[in-house]
């Protein structure tokens, strides 16, 4: 079987903006199988950026990686199936009786064609869907944090959500980050300082948090400690 | 009839029009349209995002006097109507008392206002929650007389809205944008900016929320670009712990790299 990694948004995002996309094509071709991105997911990289001057240069540099070959568009998706999970997230929740309309179809596209292809893997910075997929209490208790109002869950719904999504493991683009300076793909930018092993490893990381990876800074720091 | 976004509607481009009430742009591309014509166009963005809702039976009419019509005007809900009638006369209250602490008030109103947006998904809602985030904004550079003329407009909108005539309303609220621009030419400058800026400060909110990136920009008629980047330096988003160890998923991205 392929071997098969599919790319929400946000990481994409995320690498482009901290100047390390440059890492995709290396990181693909270590890992011996494809990088899939989605339609819609296309659509919010490529096609609704070129339009907006700020983003205009960024969606080009994605355009590079789909053109290179880096990204490739994976068009079997099931926009039923998409929206079949969609529709069960967005019931599980209700605050003062209106539904919690958290997720869009378009978002559950990459898990659902990861699911279809058996791969099962998703590089997915947003922190809403990877929330609902691993802990379904925690997302119910950050509703009512957020909301200071109780949630009436519907159990059934946010269960049976969590249960077809169960298979899916998923990683962010700071474990992309990580990994490539594992392998050593960031040594260029060692600097000659006492703890620049650190020093390097601490500005990646960093980077890839503020430019949108939902990490919170005690994982960052729980990942120097595993790789330094 | 109830409303249902989806940034598929929103098509999610950043539209600034020069009325800018509406954030999103009107779903014409899909609606058999005879008579593309300027003034139909032009109308659309005068109008309330609430007329949005009936492409087809909007087309038919944008033609005529699309502002005057009432009968795609009941699409607004009442619980939304109840709630901008409110957050209006509190913005008017705010504006009426003159003090210095104006701009922070404003603020205060329309983050309370957000919470709103994040449950209702209505576009009239999301409209004048950065209409007076924006206000807060730029009220400082405006000369007194153009603040009492936008609190006698806002006056007007709240009063049609109880009536609920929303052609009106609409009118109403062009006014406001209209005054706020006239006002100074440093505002005019800076309104669009506050614009943009109020609307990812309050997509961010949504995201603090619990809504996804996708539905919070979608809602704000922004790009994930534009919202994540900004998501990334702020710390109010910061949310207890992981439930998956960091380890563990250091090590599956480990081993699918064969980095071990």
């Amino acid at each position: 079987m392929d071997k098969n990694m599919f790319f929400d948004a946000g990481p994409i995002i995320s690498l482009v903006m901290s100047r390390l996309d440059w890492l995709l094509p290396i990181l693909k071709e270590k890992f011996g199988g494809h990088f899939y991105i989605t339609p819609a997911v296309k659509k919010e990289l490529v096609d609704r950026p070129i339009g907006i001057k700020r983003f205009e240069f960024e969606a080009l540099q994605v355009l590079k990686h789909i053109s290179e070959g880096t990204l490739e568009i994976y068009e079997d998706v099931s926009e039923s199936r998409s929206k079949q999970l969609q529709v069960v997230a967005n019931s599980s929740f209700k605050i003062k009786g209106k539904r919690m309309e958290l997720i869009q179809s378009g978002e559950m596209e990459s898990v659902v064609a990861a699911m279809k292809t058996g791969s099962n893997t998703v590089v997915m910075d947003e922190r809403t869907l990877r929330l609902f997929i691993e802990d379904n209490k925690q997302m119910e208790k950050l509703l009512e944090i957020r909301f200071k109002n109780p949630v009436e869950t519907n159990l059934q719904k946010r269960d049976l959500f969590s249960e077809q999504l169960k298979s899916i493991k998923i990683i962010r683009s700071i474990e992309l980050v990580a990994v490539a300076y594992k392998m050593g793909l960031l040594d260029a930018y060692l600097p000659k300082i006492k703890g620049g092993k650190e020093k390097l490893l601490d500005s990646v990381l960093w980077a890839t948090k503020f430019n949108g990876c939902a990490v919170t800074s005690q994982e960052i720091d729980e990942i120097k400690e595993l790789l330094l | 009839m109830s409303q249902r976004f989806s940034s598929k509607q929103f098509g999610g481009k950043q539209q600034v029009s020069e009325i800018i009430i509406p954030v999103i742009p009107a779903p014409t591309k899909n609606i058999p349209n005879k008579k593309s014509n300027k003034v139909g166009k032009k109308i659309l963005w005068f109008i309330s995002p609430s007329n949005h809702l009936n492409p087809y039976k909007l087309n038919r009419l944008k033609s005529k006097t699309l502002i005057k019509c009432k009968n795609i005007l009941s699409l607004m809900k009442e619980v939304v109507r109840k709630e901008i009638v409110k957050d209006l006369i509190q913005a008017q209250e705010i504006l009426n008392k003159k003090d210095s602490s104006i701009s922070l008030q404003l603020k205060e109103l329309s983050d309370h206002a957000i919470e709103d947006v994040a449950l209702q998904k209505d576009l009239d809602l999301i409209s004048v929650t950065v209409l007076i985030y924006s206000l807060g904004k730029v009220i400082q550079r405006m000369p007194p007389e153009e603040i009492k003329d936008l609190s006698v407009e806002i006056g007007f909108a709240i009063k049609f809205l109880k009536e609920n005539s929303y052609s009106r309303y609409n009118k109403a609220v062009k006014s406001m944008f209209n005054i706020i621009r006239k006002s100074d030419a440093k505002v005019k400058l800076h309104l669009q900016d506050v614009m943009q800026a109020a609307k990812i400060k309050k997509g961010a909110i949504l995201l603090g929320k619990g809504l996804s990136i996708g539905q919070a920009a979608g809602l704000m008629g922004l790009s994930n670009w534009d919202l994540q980047s900004y998501a990334g330096k702020t710390t109010m988003l910061e949310f207890g712990k992981e439930t998956v160890k960091e380890g563990h998923r250091l090590n599956l991205a480990i081993s699918l790299f064969g980095a071990g």
